[in-house]
């Protein structure tokens, strides 16, 4: 055995090691909870981890589930009037129940927390945004027409719940941080009236809060990407 | 030319794994003892060929083998609820630690003879 090829091993070991301690420092930096909890107990993180990594593989099966059972559906419809046209109204259902992707026009407003925010000053919570301040929101769209309402990607519907968690605001049960981006779809006109003199949109930024309204022609508003369970109720006959 | 070729090694390592994608999480235990355990391997690598008695095949069998194995440990030590990986760490880790003695010890020697001769030269 000659040093050529000693070196030669040695290399293509250490090509093996290190890309391997590079791929495993990556994970586990992509895998740190990024809410700066920090959890004493590691087993209960992995746990936690392992549950997310699972619920993200069966959402993923039922969402090509959901697909194949939409083109079974459609084949099906083909060569029957009857049935296209409950076909559509099912869409149509679905598309009010906030189960389809929608698109179309509307506005975007971006509210952010004021980033020279300090602790030290004495109206320093009013900087911020809060979850008051996103329901509110939420009520004007609603009453100016708003057909549909997603924040930060969470689509609004009726079980839809806007929580104060600590210091992060849940949408859906989904932890969402500044900015908030809050899209909504419907008459752009009469939408942007949210920034008439007086509103909320007002009295926001007098407290100091950052707020872009945007009007858009296009405006596209995410499903609800969970699933909606009705274990009680039943319908009255 | 074996510092070069660790090092260059270690370089293309570098930029395969920053290009390779990333697994998941519920592996990472398993690629993290595979770590300990390629480690121990290039350290008793390093070590024996310092000492002349390198052999390829034992190096190559050494280095799957004892990853594969610390692995299918850590797999075995899930499913009983014991860690056994622990047992594998302290393993891989006091050999480690016993190769590095080798090649200081080596490299101790080698700087020592030469100084020594050095300084008998400049008696003379």
């Amino acid at each position: 055995m000659d040093k050529k090829q000693i070196a030669i091993t040695l290399g293509v070991m250490c090509v093996l090691l290190t890309s391997g301690i590079i791929v495993q420092v990556n994970t586990i930096k992509k895998n740190s909870i990024s809410n700066n909890i920090k959890t004493s107990n590691n087993d209960l993180r992995d746990e936690v981890l392992k549950w997310k990594e699972k619920y993200e593989k069966t959402y993923i099966e039922l969402q090509e589930s959901e697909n194949r059972l939409e083109q079974v559906r459609q084949e099906a419809s083909k060569d029957n009037n009857e049935f296209t046209e409950m076909e559509q109204e099912l869409k149509a259902m679905n598309s009010l129940l906030g189960l389809t992707d929608l698109t179309g026009e509307g506005i975007i407003i971006t509210v952010a927390d004021n980033d020279n925010a300090s602790i030290k000053d004495e109206d320093f919570k009013d900087e911020l945004v809060h979850n008051t301040d996103i329901i509110e929101l939420v009520n004007e769209l609603k009453n100016t027409g708003a057909e549909a309402i997603s924040i930060n990607g969470q689509r609004v519907v009726s079980t839809t719940s806007i929580d104060c968690v600590g210091a992060v605001i849940t949408v859906n049960g989904v932890k969402i941080n500044s900015p908030f981006t809050i899209s909504a779809i419907g008459n752009r006109e009469r939408l942007n009236g949210i920034t008439r003199p007086g509103s909320y949109i007002e009295f926001m930024e007098e407290d100091g809060i950052v707020i872009e309204v945007k009007k858009s022609s296009e405006v596209t508003i995410p499903k609800y990407n969970k699933v909606m369970n009705a274990k009680y109720m039943s319908i009255k006959k | 030319m074996i510092v070069i070729a660790i090092i260059l090694g270690c370089l293309i390592g570098v930029i395969l794994g920053v290009n390779a994608p990333i697994i998941s999480y519920t592996y990472s235990k398993y690629l993290a003892i595979a770590i300990v355990a390629a480690l121990d391997s290039i350290f008793g690598g390093i070590s024996s060929t310092l000492k002349g008695n390198f052999d390829f095949k034992v190096f190559v069998s050494g280095f799957f083998g004892n990853a594969i194995l610390s692995m299918l440990l850590t797999f075995l030590g899930d499913r009983l609820n014991v860690d056994i990986y622990l047992a594998a760490i302290v393993v891989f880790v006091n050999r480690m630690f016993l190769n590095l003695t080798i090649i200081r010890k080596y490299y101790i020697e080698k700087v020592w003879s030469n100084t020594n001769t050095k300084e008998v030269k400049k008696v003379d």
